[in-house]
């Protein structure tokens, strides 16, 4: 199969993957933080390795101010919920993925209000978009780096430095960017970044991530067993404790160790650079077709390798089912879980057809996948 | 000698800076007998090290919670 659906996960991963995950399940697999045997003390380890390569990918100076999640999801859950309280405003785009649109709409029974700043016509927020719907309530802005839909890469150092001076919380959704475009949460002003681990990331479904930044704190979520002060009812106030209750996804988190090594290995700008060419590839390839339209910036280095189809008097779900069944290429087609972005772009009746190539995918392939959409869009 | 520390993850984030100043050390769970609130860590060192350990600590913004003597 030819695999064009890194956006919602990246796939294949690479072996150290495989063998980190596998040596973890075989060898070593017992809870991390509980007890101090020799097992419970590899995998203890083995946890924070991996928060110590996320440290240094992330540019962030205390590794146990990164508590792991299951995924984007849930960190950004944790930034939202644990952060805000009655009274606040919170700031989103209107291009927000669900995962951040979502709580937000339910925050409003707690009393936080939510104002939307607006994209432009290539879905790509600016500080002056921002700063227009501050108020003096105005304790977060919450905003996706990168959108799943447009592909557009938002400027967050500028917008992280605007925030910062006003004494506002900047939080990051790094769903589409961690991994494939450098995020330093210093010279970003980000005060809180979650991430997947199991995207850019190259680790297993299962693992995410959420950095929060020295003394911000947060109400958790859940509450439970830490291995720590456990004789005190109360959650500690510690991190990455306060943030990981129960037992902890130590083979995802070894496997996730794997893709942080290919990833710092490789390079972030590397990575970055080889999707963009796909994406580059593949926009130049379907030019010809009238009835198809590019979604987000027309500068393809203002994109991640992320590139969403309106298909003109097509369903972009038939498109999609042609591609996986008569030419086995996996791709996606919809609203990708953001209604918004859609309604943006005004594909939100029938969705968009979406290319995600990433780090294992070749020219050859978008070759191959560019003459197939080509052969349905014309034979229709 | 062990040093009591808040969790696993401080006690390896100090054990990874000892490890690159020379100074042995090894995770253990911490006696019952020395917690006053549950389950915690310590680092076991050998006595000769306290000092150096303590200033590392200071540097790193690291509360040590108690210090005893191996049991």
């Amino acid at each position: 199969m030819i695999y064009l659906d890194n956006g919602a996960t990246s796939f294949p991963k690479p072996r150290i993957v495989h063998e980190e995950y596998e040596r973890c399940m075989r060898f070593y697999a017992a809870n991390a933080g509980r007890g101090a045997h020799k097992l419970s003390m590899m995998a203890a380890e083995k946890m924070w390795e991996a928060r110590t390569l996320l440290a240094t990918l992330f540019h962030i100076a205390l590794p146990e101010r990164i508590a792991f999640t299951e995924n984007c999801t849930a960190g950004l859950n944790i930034g939202l919920r644990g952060i805000l309280k009655s009274g606040d405003d919170l700031i989103i785009s209107d291009m927000e993925h669900n995962s951040v649109y979502r709580p937000a709409m339910a925050l409003a029974k707690n009393g936080v209000k939510t104002l939307f700043a607006v994209a432009d016509a290539e879905g790509m927020l600016s500080p002056q978009a921002i700063e227009k719907q501050i108020t003096p309530r105005t304790r977060m802005v919450c905003l996706q780096h990168a959108s799943n839909v447009g592909g557009g890469i938002n400027p967050i150092a500028e917008i992280g430095k605007m925030l910062r001076e006003k004494g506002i919380l900047f939080m990051v959704d790094a769903a589409q960017t961690a991994g494939c475009v450098p995020i330093d949460v210093e010279k970003d002003c980000i005060d809180i970044l979650a991430f997947p681990g199991h995207k850019g990331l190259l680790g297993p479904q299962g693992t995410g991530g959420i950095y929060i930044r020295p003394s911000i704190s947060v109400e958790p979520l859940t509450s439970g067993g830490t291995g720590s002060e456990s004789e005190s009812p109360a959650q500690p106030d510690f991190l990455p404790d306060r943030l990981e209750s129960g037992t902890q996804n130590l083979p995802g988190i070894a496997g996730l160790c794997g893709g942080l090594r290919y990833v710092l290995s490789h390079g972030v700008e590397a990575i970055s650079r080889h999707e963009v060419e796909l994406c580059t590839q593949l926009a130049s390839e379907l030019q010809s077709l009238k009835s198809v339209k590019c979604l987000g910036p027309a500068d393809m280095q203002k994109r991640v390798g992320v590139l969403s189809l309106q298909l003109i008097g097509k369903d972009p779900s038939t498109i999609a089912g042609i591609l996986n069944k008569n030419y086995n290429i996996a791709v996606r087609a919809g609203l990708h879980c953001a209604p918004l972005a859609a309604a943006h772009f005004g594909v939100l009746q029938n969705g968009s057809l979406r290319f995600s190539p990433g780090v294992f995918n070749t020219s050859a392939e978008i070759d191959y996948a560019a003459r197939a959409l080509r052969e349905i869009i014309n034979s229709e | 000698m062990l040093i009591r520390l808040q969790s696993m993850t401080v006690a390896l984030r100090m054990k990874d800076r000892l490890i690159r100043e020379g100074i042995p050390s090894q995770v253990v769970q911490s006696p019952k007998s020395m917690q006053k609130n549950g389950c915690g860590y310590s680092l076991q060192i050998e006595r000769k090290h306290l000092p150096a350990v303590k200033k590392i600590a200071g540097e790193m913004d690291i509360r040590i919670i108690g210090v005893h003597e191996d049991v």
